[in-house]
């Protein structure tokens, strides 16, 4: 009984700042979530300039059609001097924006797990009758918000596109490249309203 | 008599060539924030065009399941977003279009009222500062068909763009550069100057 009226009394304390319990833990978890998507479109961004910058090197430096019959070393003689080692530096680009892309999708897993801890935490308390935290949502339904998944599944395609991009001779398959870059297929169009949703919930965001 | 009876048709003449300068620089902008719109519209084309050249189950991207599907919508999608704010911007060139055509059959309403009283010498003289109503009226005209001109060309353009007619959609935009007609524009901002001492003028 004592548990459900602290469950009520954070509830309650909605306007407040000083949020207690599982609404204050989820209202930070919100902040850093919406940090690290800010975070994740800014990497993808640069990733994608370095992506561009490196395709362009690619189809600059692709052969002469009437040199093709010489065979696969025109490739690499016809990239002017210094053209290999600047598509080495972008690519080390690339590999480090991946690599701090990877840190994002390690720190929003550790969030899903705070969530689901915090889930079962609240499941334990009030057996399933959780009143919402914030305006409408209950614990459960805030973690419908997190696409810890999707992220996870963008971040081993944008891995692939590191690993193949400045290999890769036909310039279609450079430009379906970037076109993954950019429009990141493994994260669904509903996943930002789910983002906007999740920040007017918590409040980060006024109605 | 006539002089009096002309009072109203310069009236509305000065109406109408403030409105031409004023929708002119906003027909202008529009236009100008078009531009960006429709590269990106032939950039998806040509994002389009590359995936369905490629067969991914080929690629070392057949790891990954659905994944032209998932592509194919992602782009789809932002077609529609591209789509979407041209015809936004196709509704503010119409409005430009709309308003330009009132005042002007305004001025060619009232002319054809006082038609009676307004004699043929009247409507043709002219002075240094005043070019005559008929010259006026001429200009007023041409400027009207260029906006409905440019504005139905601009709108079938983007009617007859199919999501998946990736070669129209390509050569979208520089069809939608070929249309400017800058002289026309240009005789435009002419015409304003000519009247800008008969539209100062109260």
């Amino acid at each position: 009984m004592f548990l459900l009226f602290c469950a009520f009394f954070s509830g309650s304390n909605r306007k407040s700042t000083a949020l207690t319990g599982s609404a204050r833990k989820i209202k930070d978890n919100a902040a850093d979530f919406h940090n690290i998507i800010l975070r994740w479109d800014k990497l993808n961004n640069e990733g994608l300039n370095i992506a561009t910058k490196i395709s362009n090197k690619r189809t600059q430096s692709r052969p002469n059609p009437d040199l093709l019959v010489v065979g696969e070393s025109v490739l690499f003689q016809s990239l002017p001097a210094g053209g290999a080692e600047e598509l080495q530096d972008e690519c080390c680009k690339l590999q480090d924006i991946v690599k701090k892309m990877s840190g994002l999708v390690l720190k929003m897993e550790r969030l899903l797990e705070s969530h689901s801890g915090l889930s079962d935490l609240d499941q334990f308390r009030t057996q399933g009758l959780t009143p919402p935290l914030f305006q409408t949502w209950t614990t459960a339904d805030f973690g419908e918000s997190w696409f810890s998944p999707d992220l996870l599944s963008e971040l081993d395609l944008k891995t692939l596109i590191l690993q193949d991009l400045a290999h890769c001779e036909s310039p279609d398959m450079i430009m379906v490249y970037l076109s993954l870059w950019i429009h990141e297929p493994h994260i669904p169009v509903q996943t930002r309203l789910g983002l906007e949703g999740l920040l007017l919930e918590t409040g980060h965001r006024d109605l | 008599m006539s002089q009096m009876s002309l009072t109203p048709l310069h009236q509305a003449l000065r109406k109408a060539f403030q409105c031409i300068e004023n929708n002119q620089r906003t027909w202008r902008t529009v236009l100008d924030e078009c531009g960006p719109l429709m590269v990106s519209l032939g950039n998806l084309a040509e994002q389009f065009v590359a995936l369905s050249k490629v067969d991914l189950y080929k690629t070392p991207l057949k790891v990954f399941p659905d994944l032209e599907e998932k592509l194919r919508f992602k782009l789809h999608h932002a077609t529609d977003t591209v789509m979407g704010k041209l015809h936004e911007k196709l509704s503010s060139l119409q409005s430009v279009r709309d308003s330009i055509s009132s005042q002007v059959s305004s001025v060619f309403q009232i002319q054809e009222q006082l038609s009676q009283t307004l004699d043929i010498s009247v409507l043709t003289e002219r002075s240094a500062t005043v070019p005559s109503v008929a010259d006026m009226m001429q200009w007023l005209q041409d400027a009207d068909r260029h906006y409905r001109q440019q504005f139905v060309k601009r709108k079938s353009l983007l009617l007859t763009l199919r999501p998946d007619d990736f070669s129209q959609m390509e050569s979208a935009p520089d069809r939608w550069n070929s249309l400017e007609s800058p002289n026309t524009e240009h005789r435009i901002t002419d015409m304003l100057c000519k009247v800008s001492f008969f539209t100062e003028s109260q």
